[in-house]
């Protein structure tokens, strides 16, 4: 029989164990005798044993098979789970990701480790880096009479729900949006010629097209767990690597983001923890000096705020010091002596995102060259969500990301400038300003206004467009404040034509490849106009 | 029977004969309405919608180093979009020919060519679409 076609959903199946694998590993390292944990191992590598074996991908099955016995001396209470049994059982999980993705690896010596594991003699040294925290079990394993776990909760509801192609999914979205651009070129066309039935069947379209839509990005919607489940093993091998003690405290993870979403966050998110345990928290000496637990705590946690969720990370580490920040931006030429005393010290945190910025002492090989930040915020605004940082020396620094819940369908605000309209996620805009001419500050050639106490640049969208500064006669002019890559700014536009919600169709080859655009956006009276992407922009 | 796979769209650009291989092209579109493309090169004469897929045109004079077009007017060969999202504005679409037509084939001359056509109305360059795709993304990295 040809099993080809079920590969797929054969890989798909066997991340969902292995994550799992990972997560009940860490949960056995902070808490050595907990069944539930043995019993959720022995399921998984039972289960991949069982999929890889009907697949034929012998390798896969030996492995998985040698786990599952090994996961049974623990199971059987034979032996305690010690810290160099959840190394090899994080060892196996990671060959065995490697040989579900196709890799061709040799699992002989990890078998051979397996099957010979003595364990050690006396209760091993305490573990260096204690198991990261996870904060919500995957539901409660259930034994059997005889021990033999049984199947979970999802596995016998089978049948509620069905594994459907993200192509299908993208599709689905994409006939939406097309129904939504229908129905505003039809609100248009009802509008310009005042007839009263158009209108009324043009409302019940448009109640209708809600209710789809809403339908068809809830069926994209997955929880952040997706890719959250595998951090608390990533901050575990950090700090060893950097000889820190940290465990990540994760919380909210249900909360559901587009698929888009969520897949963006898989970089942004490892790259802040790295960060945070590799510049933010100090070394337990200086931590325990410091008057603080060893331990550091470095914690993920995320809720749902309206039409956005906000995702904080956060240490109990040595935090930023806005003056150092600063002095080393200067000293780097990133920006004048003068503009950094004019800047506040909230505004002096997003230095970090300035390309090229990095106040790590020393380049290590967890968090690289300080390129991170620049590369986080830029991910983030591309799927229009922003960041805001808070921190307080000695106690400790907070990421705040803030995402819209869909990437497809957005909502935007429609300016014209460089005659042209333009549209720019509401997300990517802090304020819009009708800002008054004598509060322009000219100086070294740049203009600049002030805003909350703070200057900021003042650019012309025209200009960044590449077309001549429209003639403004007016006593005030219109400008949209927003932040980009690290800083504060100020944009004037010719004029703003108004809010709308959207479907977002990203661009192809070649046009792609010129910077400053996201993709475009019909409107209801069949104008393409484009979505810009100020972080690519400037 | 000859397939798509055989045939080839021939049209006309400031007098000379181009030739593009029929699987490369998804539709021919007169006048379509087209919108500006901020900071493109002037060979981009604007954005059109092609079954509901946003479509950047290109003047294939103007690519070749000619005076743009004043407008988006003149017939608009449209691409493949799994070859790329993009659309060419030429003069005009001649015919649809079978390869069997083609008296002779010679390496290609100029830019974007894949070979010199000779066709029993004169020469004909074949555009190498893939390739002038790729200088397009190049050309617009740049900007």
């Amino acid at each position: 029989m040809d099993m080809s076609q079920y590969h797929e959903l054969f890989v798909a199946e066997a991340r969902e164990h292995l994550v799992a694998i990972g997560e009940q590993v860490l949960t056995l390292e902070g808490d050595t005798g907990n069944r539930e944990a043995i019993n959720a191992l022995f399921r998984s590598a039972h289960s991949i044993k069982g999929m890889a074996a009907s697949m034929e991908y012998g390798a896969v099955a030996d492995l998985a098979h040698r786990m599952e016995d090994f996961m049974d001396r623990f199971r059987k209470g034979a032996d305690p789970v010690d810290g160099l049994a959840t190394d090899l059982l994080l060892e196996c999980a990671d060959l065995l990701g490697q040989l579900v993705e196709g890799q061709s690896r040799d699992p002989s010596d990890l078998i051979s480790r397996l099957v010979t594991y003595v364990p050690p003699a006396a209760p091993p040294d305490e573990d260096p880096a204690p198991a990261a925290a996870v904060e919500e079990p995957r539901g409660e394993a259930v034994a059997s009479p005889d021990g033999v776990p049984a199947p979970a909760p999802e596995e016998l509801r089978g049948g509620q729900t069905i594994r459907v192609r993200t192509g299908v999914l993208d599709h689905l979205v994409n006939v939406t949006g097309e129904l939504l651009t229908c129905k505003q070129r039809l609100l248009q066309i009802a509008q310009e010629d005042a007839s009263p039935r158009l209108v009324e069947a043009t409302e019940e379209l448009s109640r209708l097209v809600r209710e789809l839509q809403g339908n068809v990005l809830a069926a994209r919607l997955m929880p952040l767990a997706a890719v959250t489940a595998t951090l608390p093993r990533a901050v575990r091998d950090l700090a060893r690597k950097v000889g820190k003690k940290a465990a990540l405290v994760l919380a909210g993870t249900e909360i559901e983001l587009d698929r888009a979403i969520i897949e963006s966050l898989s970089d942004p998110l490892l790259h802040l923890l790295r960060n945070a345990v590799d510049h933010g928290l100090e070394p337990p000496d200086a931590r325990l000096a410091a008057g603080k637990p060893a331990n550091g705590t470095v914690s993920l946690t995320a809720f749902r705020e309206r039409d956005q969720v906000v995702i904080t990370v956060a240490d109990d580490g040595r935090g930023m010091d806005p003056a150092r920040l600063v002095a080393a931006a200067v000293a780097k030429g990133l920006i004048s002596a003068e503009e950094g005393e004019a800047l506040p010290p909230s505004e002096a945190l997003l230095l970090t995102c300035r390309p090229g910025f990095s106040t790590a002492r020393e380049v290590t090989d967890v968090s690289g060259r300080g390129v991170g930040m620049d590369a986080v915020q830029t991910a983030i605004q591309k799927v229009g969500g922003t960041l805001a940082m808070e921190s307080e020396p000695g106690a400790g620094s907070r990421i705040q990301l803030r995402l819209p819940l869909t990437v497809a369908i957005i909502p935007v605000l429609l300016v014209a400038a460089a005659h042209l309209s333009l549209a720019l996620p509401i997300t990517a805009i802090e304020q819009t300003l009708d800002l008054d001419r004598q509060r322009i500050i000219r100086r070294d050639g740049r203009l600049l206004f002030l805003q909350h106490e703070a200057e900021l640049p003042l650019l012309s969208l025209n200009r960044l467009l590449g077309r001549p500064l429209a003639a403004v006669r007016e006593r005030t002019v219109p400008v949209l404040v927003c932040q980009v890559r690290g800083r504060r700014l100020g944009l004037v536009v010719d004029r703003f034509l108004g809010q709308q919600e959207v479907f977002v169709k990203p661009l192809g080859r070649p046009l792609a490849s010129l910077r400053g655009l996201a993709g475009t956006v019909t409107l209801g009276t069949g104008e393409i106009v484009f979505l810009l992407d100020l972080p690519s922009l400037l | 029977m000859t397939g798509d796979a055989d045939r080839l769209l021939l049209c006309r650009v400031q007098g000379q004969s181009f030739a593009l291989e029929v699987m490369a092209v998804a539709e021919v579109v007169e006048s379509p309405p087209t919108y500006p493309i901020p900071r493109a090169p002037a060979a981009f004469l604007g954005i059109m919608t092609c079954h509901g897929i946003p479509v950047p045109v290109a003047d294939l004079a103007a690519l070749l180093g000619s005076r743009p077009a004043a407008g988006a007017g003149g017939t608009v060969v449209v691409l493949e979009p799994g070859r790329a999202q993009l659309a060419l504005r030429v003069d005009a679409v001649e015919q649809i020919i079978s390869r069997e037509e083609v008296l002779g084939e010679n390496p290609g001359e100029g830019e974007w060519a894949a070979a010199t056509l000779l066709l029993p109305g004169g020469a004909a360059r074949l555009l190498a679409v893939d390739r002038l795709v790729t200088d397009l993304e190049l050309l617009l990295g740049r900007c």
